[in-house]
This record gives structure tokens, sequence and C-alpha cells, in this order.
């Protein structure tokens, strides 16, 4: 029974029973095929990974009824679209602005960043629009850390202008999982050394979430290397962070962002009426581990799979 | 802003910055990081060794610290390598350090790794009983404006002022102290010195750091005796006299980290050292003076890699070239042997590797070892072996088992300097040594306690004998030494704000003395430490330091001293002011008073001083 609160076998059930649905649709009736347009906001690996899998899913599942087409850059989505899918703020803003009345899949973009408010669209819009946002709910990371180690009880989280709107939620979690939270505020004006100096003298492991002002080039590099001077393991949100010297990350991979976009697309065009599921964190994520930082921090830890099986049976647990 | 979360960060742990868990060590090691140096709150860079197990320091004078391990040994010692971020300060003059000119002030250091044993494996010729590595902080630690001064009794005037700051891509910082005090009590002993440093720090890409350091040191430095005709000083006058010295580096540094594993860094680095000596022709101090200035230049480039050769394996190898050059001549003539004039150099290769390999669960073999040519030595071929075996016997718990080699060779003054004061005959053999350990590692977290035991046996055979009671002065190879004991560190955590360390070394030498070297008392027998911190408050912290050394005889010139016990306190209170935070810390040195040091007339006696500090954004 509980192997089908995983969220990978509930998608990839989904997905099949939904392929089969289609398959069976479009023959009898011979509607004309579907226009998805994917509009990137640059043309990096990270934005590569994401359009083919996304690819990969909607052939898999829609066949030749749908006609991907992607853009980069400043050309303008075809009218003629069915549905659009905004990669990026920069991507989306464009759109949202230009496009009232196409359906809207927005995303690669933090929930929390001072200028995704997508509330300023919202009102002008005719057609449906949903959000897949970059950031885990912050409940993954206490999970990973209780995972990760196991005696830690007193996590320290340093809040920067974005990242401190998850102030409540990650108080809330902390309290659910009986973590004791120590938080302190950095602004662009403060000196990172300094404010961490107090920080790390009474926690047991330092959580950083994405936030732009805290893991900016000047701060990152001094964040970490205090971190690890005084002993105290760094949680982070990139597999990039784990390489520069944080402990362990969870972070989702633009694959499987893409793949979860391809489920909310299949989503959207099997409903009646045609409706979006409703914004959403990542669903499928992967933990990253650097295990030359955890033995010379002197920490004996379950490796990534292990880590990753605790954290999705917690989710499970609790849903 | 999607950014942050696809892109690349620069590597800030590379291998070479992460600490090899003490548990995977071949060696014995004693780490002093950065909070054990704030709880000690001193202000000169040997004291900080007092709490290294086994560890004697002394000070025959202001000029010159002496830091001992194992004996052997009179004012420099002559068997210790001393590497600053991988940069050798050993005077290959005089075969030792000068702490006190070192371009290096306690603020910039970040840690101290003193490995406990011979280390010529990885470090090559002169790391023979032990090797103090210091390591700087980082530009990056280092943000913002710091201002430090210190006022106390005995003179003690200090100075810091310390500038950083980061950006995307580049860190620097600048530091600049001025120190003055009295010294040892009944000497001619003010020291005045002014220390200037700085470094930049820039990551080109996230997988690549370039460093930059340079730092420099001058003192002026009293030295003599009030009563240069009662002091012990082999037939010459130390009357007072003031001896200038210069000392200063840049060092390049680039380092490449594609992943976890796998590094390479290149690094290269220029040192000058310029001092002066001097001294008068008795005829009851009423004769001449002479004053024999050396100036020593050393050239290094090394390039080392690490990887992953095959599973469960670490490999390092690398190859270095080192120059020493020394001038060194006389300033007055009319002595005998006078004028005097010695240009000499030391052209030194070396390659090194060592394989660190998990062969079975628990187990950990390290195998490696230095091959190095010293033209000084006729281009001779020196081979310096080590292996040595750890054996987890649970995940806390440690057994080691270690063998190596390593020599000591000849400094230039021992085979090269013929004058009025010393009559060398050259073609000196190495010395060599052979030595053996068990050692225990212990980890019991339920009871905060930490254990580090071993016991040894290291034999040196073809000592290098500085023959003092004889004039001229000669070194001459012949004898033995062989230095057995036992060495207990721990580490209690005894409440989450109070730890307690314990350190205890019993150290015996056995020798041949030859040429009427008392080898076998240059060890104190015991050799214990204490020193407990206790945070009162989140804003005020508290320690207290213990130091017992037992009697012993300091060579080359110094003295038997008879028992010394070091008794200090230190109190810091954190400051948290508009803008900027601070400390104001009081330290006592010495409660106990007057302790004869390096020889039996040198009295060091208490100190006290005040110590505040702002931090400024």
């Amino acid at each position: 029974m509980r192997n089908f609160n995983f969220n990978q076998l509930k998608y990839a059930a989904t997905l099949a029973l939904l392929s089969c649905t289609f398959a069976a649709t479009f023959t009898a009736f011979g509607r004309p095929p579907l226009q998805i347009s994917v509009l990137l906001t640059q043309n990096t690996d990270a934005y590569q990974s994401f359009v083919d899998a996304l690819q990969t899913q909607l052939r898999r599942t829609l066949g030749d009824q749908a006609q991907i087409q992607v853009q980069s850059g400043e050309t303008p989505a075809e009218d003629a679209a069915t549905l659009l899918v905004a990669v990026g703020w920069p991507a989306a803003q464009r759109v949202l602005r230009r496009d009232p009345s196409i359906p809207v899949i927005a995303t690669f973009f933090s929930q929390y960043s001072i200028t995704a408010d997508l509330t300023r669209y919202e009102p002008q819009r005719l057609a449906p629009l949903t959000v897949l946002y970059l950031d885990q709910p912050v409940e993954r990371y206490l999970r990973l850390i209780r995972a990760a180690l196991p005696h830690a009880t007193r996590v320290g989280v340093l809040y920067g202008p974005s990242s401190r709107k998850q102030s409540t939620a990650l108080r809330a979690a902390a309290q659910r999982d009986r973590f004791t939270l120590k938080e302190v505020e950095l602004t662009a004006q403060d000196n990172v050394v300094r404010v961490l100096d107090s920080l790390l003298a009474m926690i047991d492991v330092l959580l950083v979430l994405p936030d732009p002002e805290v893991s900016s080039d000047k701060n990152v590099y001094p964040l970490l290397l205090s971190s690890y001077r005084r002993g105290i393991p760094v949680i982070g949100f990139s597999k990039a962070y784990v390489h520069a010297g944080a402990l362990a990350a969870v972070y989702s991979t633009p694959q499987q962002l893409g793949q979860q976009t391809a489920t909310m697309i299949i989503h959207f065009l099997q409903s009646n009426p045609r409706h979006f599921p409703p914004p959403q964190p990542p669903v499928d994520f992967q933990i990253s581990v650097n295990p030359s930082v955890a033995r010379s921090l002197g920490l004996t830890m379950p490796d990534e799979q292990a880590l990753y099986q605790h954290v999705r049976a917690f989710e499970a647990v609790s849903r | 802003m999607e950014d942050q979360f696809f892109k690349d960060f620069p590597i800030v742990i590379s291998p070479t910055h992460l600490v090899q868990p003490l548990a995977d060590s071949p060696v014995a090691v004693t780490v002093i990081d950065r909070e054990l140096i704030d709880a000690m709150g001193v202000r000169q860079i040997p004291d900080l060794l007092r709490r290294v197990v086994g560890f004697v320091v002394a000070y025959e004078s202001n000029l010159v610290p002496v830091v001992s391990y194992h004996g052997l040994n009179g004012g420099y010692t002559h068997r210790m390598q001393v590497l600053i971020d991988g940069r050798s300060v050993y005077d290959p003059v005089f075969g030792g350090v000068h702490w006190a000119t070192l371009p290096l002030v306690i603020e910039d250091i970040e840690r101290i790794e003193v490995v406990r044993g011979p280390n010529a494996a990885t470090d090559g010729a002169n790391a023979f009983l032990s090797t103090i590595s210091i390591i700087t902080r980082q530009a990056a630690e280092d943000r913002g404006t710091t201002l430090q001064t210190r006022i106390g009794n005995n003179g003690i005037r200090d100075l810091y002022v310390r500038q950083g700051q980061t950006s995307n891509r580049l860190d620097y910082r600048l530091s600049a102290a001025f120190q003055e005090d009295q010294g040892v009590k009944n000497r001619y002993d003010h020291q005045q010195v002014y220390y200037l440093a700085g470094r930049l720090e820039a990551r080109p890409s996230a997988d690549t750091q370039v460093s930059a350091l340079m730092g420099y040191k001058k003192g002026e430095f009293q030295y003599g005796f009030e009563d240069p005709t009662t002091a012990p000083s082999f037939g010459l006058c130390f009357s007072p006299h003031t001896r200038p010295i210069h000392d200063g580096y840049a060092q390049l540094r680039w380092e490449h980290n594609p992943n976890a594993t796998e590094q390479t860094v290149f690094q290269t680095y220029f040192s000058e050292l310029k001092a002066k000596t001097a001294y008068q022709q008795p005829t009851v101090c009423g004769g001449l003076w002479d004053e024999r200035t050396y100036l020593v230049r050393r050239y290094d480039a090394d390039v080392r890699r690490r990887w992953t050769p095959f599973e469960n394996a670490r490999l390092v190898v690398g190859a270095g070239a080192r120059l020493d050059q020394v001038e060194a001549f006389d300033q007055v003539d009319g002595f005998p042997g006078s004028p005097w004039r010695n240009d000499v150099e030391n052209q030194h290769q070396r390659l090194f590797g060592n394989l660190e390999y998990r062969f079975a669960k628990g187990w950990l073999l390290n195998m490696g070892g230095l091959l190095e040519r010293h033209s000084l030595m006729d281009g001779e071929v020196f081979f310096s072996p080590r292996v040595a075996l750890n054996y987890h016997l649970t995940d806390a718990q440690t057994l080691r088992f270690g063998w190596s080699r390593a020599v000591r060779i000849p400094s230039f003054l021992e085979e090269t300097w013929n004058n009025d004061l010393w009559a060398q005959k050259g073609s000196l053999a190495a010395e060599t040594i052979e030595s053996r350990e068990i050692g225990y590692l212990g980890q019991f977290p339920d009871w905060g306690l930490r254990l580090d035991l071993r016991i040894f046996r290291n034999r040196t055979r073809d000592l290098l004998n500085i023959v003092f009671d004889q004039s001229p002065l000669q070194t001459l190879n012949g004898g033995y030494a062989t230095i057995t004991g036992f060495e207990a560190q721990t580490q209690w955590d005894i409440t989450s704000t109070t730890t307690l360390r314990f350190a205890y070394a019993f150290t015996t030498i056995d020798s041949d003395n030859p040429f009427e070297i008392h080898y076998t008392n240059s060890t104190p027998r015991h050799i214990s430490d204490l020193f407990l911190t206790h945070q009162l408050r989140d804003d005020l912290m508290a320690s207290l330091g213990f130091n017992y050394v037992s009697n012993m005889e300091w060579l080359e010139g110094g003295t038997p001293v008879s028992s010394a016990r070091y008794l200090d306190f230190h109190l810091a209170r954190k400051l948290k002011l508009p803008r900027s935070t601070g400390t104001i810390a009081f330290t006592a040195q010495n409660l106990l008073g007057d302790q004869a040091s390096y020889l039996d007339t040198n009295i060091v006696g208490r100190q006290f001083f005040l110590t505040l500090k702002f931090d400024l954004d």
C-alpha cells in the first residue's frame, strides 16, 4: 500500500493511463495536432536537458499528435499554440504580458525570488496559468538533515531578502520534526563572515535555502569556508553547492522538472473542461553528498540512494 | 534567478584544505585550531606550541625563542621542519627556525598541524623529529576591517590592523602589525617588530584558484648580557648590542580541482632572510667587535597531483626543486680569519609519492617515500620511506603501526664555515633516524572524550654534533641517540561549555654522548600540560593553562635548567557595538613567577596584558 504513495510510481501509472486514453481519443476523432510552444530564457545545458526530457515524455504519451516548438530569446510565440511553456522568469514575464489568452505553464524560477510576482499578471489573464517552482518544500531539507545527521537537533538558517519568505513554513516544519531553529538574517550590507560567526557557535548544521543574496558569488565562498573551519556541515540546494563543499543537498534536476511539466501538460489536455493542476513544487528530487567533506568532518553517513529512500519514506508517511 | 539552482560555485573545500581525519593519518598529529588559539590569547607563536604533547618552549632571548621536541638541540632546533602554507621557513645557514622573525603574526593563523615524528617521506630532509605546518587564514575569512591594540607590563605594546574584502572572483587581505616588549627579565632583550602581509585570491573558474601571498617582517632586537663577562659564551663576549633582521617572501599558488578526488597544485615561492650576529673578543670585553651579516635567498617550485588510481585508493605524487643561496661576510676586519666571506649554495631536487589504500574493511595502508638530492652533499641521493598501517577497531577507535626513516643534512654553517669562530672540515654525512611507533586513537562521544596515545622508539645514527667546548668550534659526525617514550593527549568535553585538554609525555634518551655532549639530558623526562576552557556566558570565555617541564639540559651554549611551571590565564569578553563587534581580553602569563628558561641565568617573569579588538564591516 505504501508503495502507491511514492510519487514516482503514481506519476508513471498516471502517464501510462493517459497515454492509452489519448491514443484512443485522437485516433477516433482525428482532431488537429496540438501546438505546444516552449519558450526558453536561455539555451544553456540546464534548459536543454529540461526540453529534452519534456519532449521525450510528451512524445511517449502523445505520439505524433502534438507538435512541439522550441524557441529561445525574444521570438514571439505562435498565435495558434494550444499551450505555452515558459521556461525561466524572463520568458514567463514575456509570455504573461503578451499572450493573455493562451494557457501557460511557467517554470524554472523560485517562488520566493523578489521579482517573481505572478499576482501582477494573473488578473489580466483570460486563459489558465500554473507554475512549477524550482524550490523544494522546506520539509524536504529537514528530512535530509534527519536522515544524514540523526544527532543534529540545532539547525541554523541564514535568511536573505527572498528566502526570508519561507520562515513561517520552515518554523512550522522544524517544530513538527522537533528541530531547534536558529535564524539569522543577512542583508546586502552585511558581512557574511561576521553574521555567521555568532550563528555557527550555536548550531549543529547550517541550512542554506536558495537566495540570490545569501548565495551570491561574494558570499558562497566565505560561507562554506567559515562553516567548514568550525566543523559545521552545510546542507544546500544544488549539486554545485555540494561540489563546492557543502555536505549534502536536495534538488530537482532539469530532467525531473521536464518530466513533471510533461505530466502537467497531459493533465491539462485530459481534463474537461481543461484546467491546470495548481502551482506546485518539484515532486521528484535527487540527493547529492560530498563524501570527502563527510570524511573530514568525521561523519559516517548513508549513501545518496539510502538518503533518498529515507526522505521519500518520510514524505510517504506524512502524506 | 534560476541561476543559483544550476550554476557552478567555486570549490571551497578542495582536497588540500580538507583535513585528513586523524584516524587515517600515517603519523601522530596534534592540531591547534583557531578556536584553541583564541582561547589561549597569547601573542607569540611559540607559546601556542606549549599545548602540543611533548613540546618544550623556552626563550634564549626575544631573538631566539626555542621550540623543541624530543631534545637533541640548543637554540636552533636543527631537527624540526616548519612550513607556512607549504613554504619551508627552515634556515639552511644555522639549521633551524627563527621564530621571532617569521613573517607572520598569530592573528593571521588559521590552524597549526604538528606531526609528532619523522615526516621526511612527505617534507624531505630535516623533517626529522617533527614537522610543524602552519596554515594561514584565507582572505575570504577576514572580510572587513579589524583594529587591535594590546598593552601590558614588560613593555608590551602591540598594534594590529587588517583589511579584507571579497568580491565575485577576487578576495584580498592586508594586515600590518607592530609588536614591542622587553623579553627576558635579566637580559638586554628589547624587541621592536614591524610586519606587513598581503594576499590575493582569485577564482577564474569554479574549479581553479590562484593565490598570491606576500609578507615581510623587520625587527630590531637587542641582544646580549648586562654583564657579558659572567655569561657562558665559549670564550666570547655578547656585550649589549642591537641586531636588525629582515625576513620576507612572495608566494604564488595555482590549484585545480576538477572533482572531489582529483587535484593538481603548482606552487612557487621566493624568500629572503637578512640577519646579523655580533660579539666582542674577550680581553674581558674590551676586545674588538665582530659583526657578521648573512643573507639567505630561497627559490622553490613544487608541483603535486592527487587522484584515485583505483578503487579505495588515493595517490599523491609530486616533484620539486629548490635553490638556497647564502652570502655571509664579516663587517669588521682585524680578527684572526678576517676578512671572511662565504658564498655558498645548495641545489636540491625531490620526487615523492604516497599511496593511501583501504585494502580490506577497517584496514588502511599508507605507503610512500621521498627521493632527494642536495648539491651541498656532493649530489648524494637520499631516500626517506614510510609505511603505516591503520586498523579501525570500530568507527571510533583506531590502532596505528608506523615505521619510517628520515635524514637531517648539515647546515651551511656546519658544512662550510671557516673563520675566527668556526673551523669546519666539510664532507659531513647526513644524520639518519629510524622511527617505530604504535598509536591508538579513540573517541567516546557519550563521555565527550577523545584519546590519542602512542609509544615510540626513534634511533638516530651518525649524529651531527656541534662541539661547543673547544675553540674554534666544529661539527663532527658520530655517536647515536635512541629516543624512547610514551605520549598521551586527551580532550574531554565535560559539559557543553567546559573542555579540558590534558597532555603528558614521558621521554628518555639513550646515547653514547659523543664529544661529551649530554644528549641523554637534552629532553625533559616528564612534560605535562593542562588546558581548561570554560564558556561563562555567551559572550564571556575563560581559560586556564598549566605547563610542567621537568629538569633538562639545553645543548650548544645552553645550560642545565631545573623544572619549570607555567600557569596562564585568559579571560575574553565579546562586545556588541553599533555597526561593529569587538573583544576585550585580559591575559596573564607565567602567573607562578620567575622561571629559568634555556639558561639557568635567564629569567622569564610574569606578564599581564590587555587586548582590545574592534571588527568593523
